[in-house]
């Protein structure tokens, strides 16, 4: 078994070693923001979530049984403590708090500042299609092409039939093309 | 509704293709394991597991030796009893305390009675 195998990690960290819950951490932090953010919208708000999904894939590791991925359970810990958020916080966010703004470090690496705006700016264009779906959409579209689930892991995590994951990642789709369609910069990068 | 076609779905994958994976902040891990530190700190109980079960079994010892040998005068209380007090009369035989001395350890006594309340409290508020 190699050292970072998420089985080996597991073990480790069941046995105390807290630095090996922090591999584990580094290795997942970035899948897991991604579908916090896609369903919250907001970057500080999906940063905390963020966290304490993390301090209770912790706390819970033991009840892990393996008979999933690593990666399916922790998912589902992201999407029930993503929603819940949701569910506390009624108010909609607005879906502008997505723009990032290039940072004054950024700017010192940019050769060719017009196509890096143009770049930037179609970048946030398809965030913002995004950010226009159902937080149960953007979940499905994120966790099927961002994480490269399969259908019946999407299902896992979710708590939906296959049928359903299969009729709502299609109307995602569907809706999520319409939103990109009329953007000329989507199609100039094909 | 219809289903997207090949092109579409081409063009769906190459726009979601450029924009990747969010990244929290840089200082994203060392916040999530400060907490993760300071919830074990937490939760670390003043009494171990081991510990309550030496307790109980102590407790439950005791409530049994009062059960089975209620009367005064049981030869094992008396065997227990009679070694004690000459142990204690051996050991403080000669030995005079101050009243100053015995209110230094009076209130170091209430001093380590204290501390793991005071510890409780502390780490408290830390986590707050």
């Amino acid at each position: 078994m190699t050292d970072n195998t998420d089985q080996y990690l597991i073990k480790s960290t069941l046995k105390g070693d807290t630095k090996a819950f922090a591999s584990l951490v580094t290795k997942h932090q970035n899948y897991v923001y991604t579908l916090v953010i896609r369903m919250i919208k907001t970057k500080e708000e999906a940063e905390e979530v963020t966290q304490d999904v993390f301090i209770k894939a912790y706390k819970s590791l033991k009840d892990f049984k393996g008979d999933s991925k690593f990666t399916t359970w922790l998912y589902r810990i992201s999407y029930r403590a993503a929603l819940d958020h949701i569910r506390k916080n009624k108010k909609r966010q607005k879906t502008n708090t997505l723009l990032e703004e290039i940072t004054e470090s950024n700017l010192t690496f940019i050769e060719n500042p017009l196509e890096q705006l143009e770049d930037q700016e179609r970048k946030d264009f398809i965030k913002r299609s995004i950010a226009r779906l159902s937080e149960s959409e953007a979940a499905i579209v994120t966790l099927f092409y961002f994480e490269e689930l399969s259908i019946k892991e999407i299902g896992k995590v979710t708590r939906l039939t296959e049928d359903n994951v299969k009729v709502k990642l299609h109307r995602s789709r569907k809706k999520l093309y319409e939103f990109l369609q009329p953007h000329p910069v989507v199609n100039e990068k094909e | 509704m219809e289903k997207l076609s090949k092109e579409q779905e081409k063009v769906l994958k190459t726009a979601l293709a450029q924009i990747g994976l969010e990244k929290p902040s840089e200082d994203f891990l060392s916040n999530v394991m400060d907490a993760i530190e300071m919830q074990e700190k937490v939760t670390t109980p003043l009494i171990s597991k081991k510990g309550w079960l030496l307790i109980t079994f102590v407790f439950a010892l005791s409530l049994s030796l009062l059960v089975f040998y209620p009367e005064e005068g049981s030869v094992v209380f008396d065997m227990v009893f009679s070694y004690r007090a000459g142990f204690v009369e051996k050991l403080f035989q000669g030995l005079e305390i101050s009243k100053t001395m015995m209110m230094g350890i009076c209130l170091l006594g209430l001093f380590l009675f204290q501390l793991p309340f005071l510890i409780k409290m502390t780490d408290k508020e830390r986590s707050l």
